[in-house]
Order: C-alpha cells, then structure tokens, then sequence
C-alpha cells in the first residue's frame, strides 16, 4: 500500500508548472521581439511556437499530478499538507548535502575572484570531501592542496590556460 | 584510396596515438567508474583540448566515448551498479557470474566482445559514411529540416520513459538553443540584459552543468558506494572454458549486427541496442531459464551490441551533421568548436580528417584491448576508490574547465544553476539526452525551416515538397502515432503522461 501521494503529487506538479511558467513567459518575451510572417519569419517566431509547445507539453505533465491531488482533497475533504507525508530522513540529509555542495560551488565563485585560484581551489576541494563523508579535516585539506597543485601543473603550466 | 592511405598515416602520429591512448584510458576510467558518464567526462575534458588540432582532439574525445563503453562493465559485474547506463543490462547475468565466483572471466568476455562488436562496426562505418555524405550532397533545407525533426522524434520515441517528458525536454532544449543575438536579424533575445549571454548559453556551459554539476550533486546527496568483493584477475582464471566460447559466438555476432543498426539510427542509441541484443538472446535461447542467473549469453550479446552502436552512433553525425544522442551531439559541438563542420560536404572536403578519425577508431579498439585485459585487477580495484575524493576531482575540474574556456565567472555561475535545475529534473525523472539533442540541433533547425519559408514566400507545403523530405517528415509522423499508440495501451489514457 503506497503511503499517502499528497507531498509526490506535490513534488510531480512543482516542475510541470514551472515549465508551463517559464514557457508563459518566453511566449511574452517572443511577442516582444516581433513574430513576423511565414513568408518573413521575425526572430520571436520560432521561439513563440517553442514556447507554445514547452507550455503544452507542460500542461499534459501536469494533468496525471493536479488529478491526484484533487482525488486527495476530495476523498480527505481538506487541503493537503506537506506536512502529513512522511519524511524520509535520508533523502532530507542528501537535500541538505547537496544544497552545502551547491553554496560551496558559489563560494569558490567569490573567492576566486577575491583571494585567487589557489585558496578557492584548496578551501572548496576541501570541504566537498568533506561534505562527500570524509571524516579527517587533515586528510581533506592534504588531498586539497595536491588537487590544487595538480590543477595548476595541468591547466597553467601542461596547457596554458591563465587562471 | 590516397585519402585513406593519408587519414591513417596522420592518425598513426606519435601525438595521435598518445592522445588517442589518453582518451581511452580516461574512458575507461569513466566507465568504471560508477556516477560519472562519457557525456559528463567529454565536457570536462574539451577545456584542455584547445590547445591540441582539431583531428588530435577529436581522436581523444571519441576514445573516451567508447573507451567508456569498455569501462562500464567492470562496475557492473563486480558491484551491480552500472557505470553507464548502457552496462544496466551486462548486470542481470554479469553480477550473478561474479557471485559465482566467476567475475575474471566475466570481465574477459566483455572485452572481447566490445573489440569484436567494435571492430565490425568500424568497417560498417567505413563503408556507409560516404555513400550517405554523397546522397546528402542533393539535400538542401527542406530535406535537413525533415532529417533533423526525424532524428529528434527518433530520440522520443525510443527512449526509455515518459513520452511527454521527453518531448517538454526537447521543446525545452529547442528553445534554450534560441537565446543569444538572432543570426538573421540580429536582435537580442532572452539575454536578460547580461552582455555575456549575447552569444547564448554555450554548449559548454550547459554540459557542464546538466552532466557534470548534476551527475556531482546526485553522487554527494547518495554517498554511495559498496566496496567489490575480492576476485581473482590472473589471466589462466579468466579464460573461458571452450564450452563457454562455444556459447559466445553466436551472440557475439547477433549483437554486433543489432548495436550496428540500432546505433546508426538516429535518436537510439547504444543502451537501445544493448536491451534489444539481451532480448533477442533470451528469445533464441534453448534454455532461457538461464537468463538472470549467470548465462554467458546475457553479457557477450549486449556488450557486442553496445560497443557496435556507439561505432555506429559515428555514422549520421559524421556524413549528415546531425548527431544521434547526447554524447554525439556533444562531440558534434566540440567539432564545431575546433573549426571542424561535419556533413555532406565534410568527406570531400576534409577526407584526411574524416579517415584519420576513423583509423584513429581501431587504434584505440586495440589499445583497449591491451588496456583492459591485463589491467582488469586493476580497473576492479579502481571501483573501491572512496567517492568523496573523486567528487572533489570532479568538482574542481569543472570549476575550472568552465572558467577557463572563456575566462568567465558568469559562465561558471550559470553552469551551477544550469546543474541545479538539470539535477531537479533528473530526479523527477525528466531524460536530459533530448534536451541536449535539442539544444545542438535547434538552430540549425531554425535557420533551415526560416530558409526554407524564405525561398518559398511563406508556403508551408514546401517543406515537404520533395519525394526525401515528405519520406522523412512522413516516417516521423509514423514514429509519433506509434509512441502515442503503445503508450495509450500499455499506461492507459490517464496515466499516459505520467513517468
């Protein structure tokens, strides 16, 4: 018996609507920059039938989600919450890696531009091994500074790219 | 023949072959390596081979493609976990050899029937390519527009999951490929103000980020993997007994004939190829109760099947211009970006290169060979390597290899979003593979379909005015009922949509 679908039907319905958005707004956008004709095609016309597609397709992807949660309020007779699916604690501990892993990406961003390649290299490796389970800051900060030092041999020195 | 004889004399070039070696062992590596694909490892590596010409760095980025096809099997017979999704398929009788205690020999098989499979399919390549590139030599745009819806319905309608999932991935890819300044007119459009995106969202930018950053994100949030057990790698161990070989050479040869197909095909693909090679074997099978349980069959037919495909996979992107799946369309942009124009006129035009390529392909089959047969204990042992090193490796070399292409921040900030999105996608099991086939082919198709109005004054019909584009647009027209028939019958009209 599967548990409750309030909080997937949620989940399902939260990218096909964002598609439908999106696509909503590329179609404005398009408008904007003329659609023209089928004989002078303007340079908002492909991008205008795109996003009538995108919008469509996005629509048909909504349909089977927006029809469970309907099913749910009605058989319920109140509002689903997310609140009332149960929480899978090891899927919450991987959102909480990933989103780290994400601010560490954009910090390396900052400090790259502020304090150079080397220390945003060393510090980010660092604390992506760290994030990724390993348990000795030693450890990470040694394989940190030989990456770095591998990277800079590779893209500076091997290819000469400028860092 | 002169042609020939100088694509192999420039392939068969120090740097060539050293570059050609690194690819393959990268791809292996990649393949082995359970988390990250060819696709993710092709982006990471295009940054660093600007410095290289054109052939050298196409000879390294091919090899990795196929050298990750070698690779791939090694996690999935010692962990059950498919280091691409093409080996999915080599873990239903090839973890079950492995429990068996038979993993060497496993392993050895494998191999043999990649280089078999890849081989044959290389000769099939030589052969087909330029009767193709001279029957595209008439086609003008009706007939490229026609190719290229085909090849994106083609995409869809083999590929595994939800139709309407696909489709929203490759309208979405199509519209993607629309931002930047109009070729024809000249304006801006979705640039949102940034005088960076004036030239669109580079291919670069966004492999990096739907591959790389993604493939990162769900490996850190996983914290996989189990360690292989212990096995024996000596050779004498890994032979096949001659019962066994006599038991691999009909699926060998069955598979190498299907991946050959399938894989030049546009929009199928070397994991089509290797599920229907699996399939068949079952069906032929005198004891099909075998399959599942450790049967030769199951590992010797989809790894012929697979490594014939991703030969094959060659045929279209290198004669017509329009690549087959993702890792093609990828390769298609790095040609793209080292000068390099594949299509009709690409054979008579640059025939050195063309055939350089191509020798470059048995070199590298070979290399693998030598690579993966005595190197096996070592590629087993490569699985155990702890995943929070290889995430910080991964990490950095995007990062870099990012920045360094254009010497941007924005780009490495957009390959980060790009990687969040393609990662909330990925989990809501939305195929990324069309959305990049949509993104390299949207504005060719744009530019074609724009051309093709131009021409005729806004007629319509003159997109299928000739007998070789009505035959396509036909063909693909077929391909959609089909898909929206079986899916209607095997889901249900409600669920139709549903993944």
């Amino acid at each position: 018996m599967p548990q409750r679908p309030d909080r997937n039907a949620l989940a399902e319905l939260a990218v096909p609507l964002a598609l439908m958005g999106g696509a909503g707004w590329a179609m404005w956008q398009a408008g904007t920059y003329g659609v023209g004709s089928l004989r002078m095609p303007g340079a908002g016309g492909y991008p205008f039938i795109l996003s009538i597609g995108l919008f469509l397709a996005g629509a048909v992807l909504a349909f089977a989600p927006a029809g469970r949660l309907v099913r749910a309020v009605r058989t319920r007779g109140e509002r689903p919450t997310a609140n009332e699916a149960p929480v899978d604690p090891d899927a919450r501990l991987g959102l909480q890696r990933a989103a780290a892993l994400v601010a560490v990406l954009a910090g390396w961003i900052f400090l790259f531009e502020s304090v150079g390649f080397v220390v945003a290299s060393v510090l980010c490796s660092a604390v992506v091994c760290l994030i990724g389970g390993l348990r000795s800051p030693v450890r990470a900060a040694l394989f940190a500074c030989a990456l770095t030092a591998f990277c800079y041999l590779l893209f500076v020195m091997a290819l000469g790219l400028p860092l | 023949m002169d042609n020939v004889l100088q694509g192999f004399m420039m392939a068969f070039g120090p740097e060539q072959i050293l570059f050609c070696f690194v690819g393959v062992l990268l791809g292996t590596l990649v393949g082995t390596l359970p988390g990250i694909g060819a696709a993710a490892c092709i982006s990471i590596v295009l940054p660093m081979t600007f410095g290289l010409d054109g052939l050298t760095a196409l000879i390294m980025l091919s090899g990795i493609f196929y050298g990750s096809q070698y690779g791939s099997s090694t996690a999935a017979i010692l962990l059950n976990i498919p280091g691409t999704s093409t080996a999915a398929v080599t873990c239903l009788d090839g973890y079950p050899m492995a429990q068996q205690g038979r993993a060497g020999t496993a392993l050895f098989v494998t191999t043999i029937a990649s280089f078999i499979g890849g081989s044959i399919a290389i000769i099939l390549l030589m052969g087909i390519s330029p009767v193709l590139a001279k029957l595209a030599l008439q086609f003008g745009s009706a007939e490229y527009f026609a190719v290229m819806v085909l090849g994106l319905v083609a995409a869809l309608s083999m590929g595994a999951g939800s139709v309407a999932k696909g489709a929203a991935m490759t309208v979405l890819g199509l519209l993607l490929g629309t931002f930047g300044m109009d070729m024809t007119t000249g304006a801006m459009r979705y640039t949102f103000g940034f005088p960076e995106m004036t030239e669109g969202i580079g291919i670069l930018v966004l492999t990096m980020g739907l591959f790389g950053v993604s493939e990162l994100l769900e490996n850190v949030s996983r914290r996989q993997v189990a360690a292989p057990a212990a096995h024996s790698y000596k050779l004498r161990t890994m032979l096949p007994s001659r019962a066994e070989r006599r038991q691999m050479y009909g699926p060998c040869f069955r598979g190498t004939a299907i991946g050959s197909l399938i894989g030049a095909l546009p929009g199928a693909g070397p994991t089509v190829a290797a599920f229907l090679a699996y399939s068949l074997e079952q069906k032929v099978s005198r004891t099909p109760e075998r399959f599942g349980k450790g049967a030769i069959e199951g590992i010797t037919a989809p790894e012929a099947a697979n490594n014939a495909a991703v030969q094959s996979a060659f045929i279209p992107t290198l004669s017509l211009g329009i690549p087959g799946d993702a890792v093609m369309a990828i390769l298609l942009a790095a040609m793209t970006l080292h000068g390099i124009i594949p299509g009709s006129q690409f054979m008579t035009s640059e025939p050195e290169f063309f055939w350089g390529l191509i020798a470059s392909f048995w070199i590298g089959n070979l290399l693998l060979l030598a690579l993966n047969l005595p190197l096996i204990g070592l590629w087993a042992r490569i699985t155990s390597i702890p995943h929070y090193y290889l995430s910080a490796l991964i990490a950095i070399l995007i990062l870099l290899g990012v920045y360094s292409a254009r010497s941007s921040l924005f780009d490495v900030a957009l390959a980060i979003l790009i990687g969040v999105a393609g990662w909330v996608l990925s989990r809501n099991r939305y195929p990324m593979a069309p959305l990049i086939l949509g993104f390299v082919l949207g504005p060719l198709l744009e530019e074609h379909f724009r051309r093709v109005m131009l021409i005729s004054r806004g007629d319509l019909t003159a997109l299928w005015g000739s007998e070789v584009a009505l035959v396509l647009l036909l063909t693909a027209v077929g391909l959609v009922v089909l898909t929206v028939w079986r899916h209607l019958r095997r889901d249900g009209p409600e669920t139709a949509a549903a993944p």
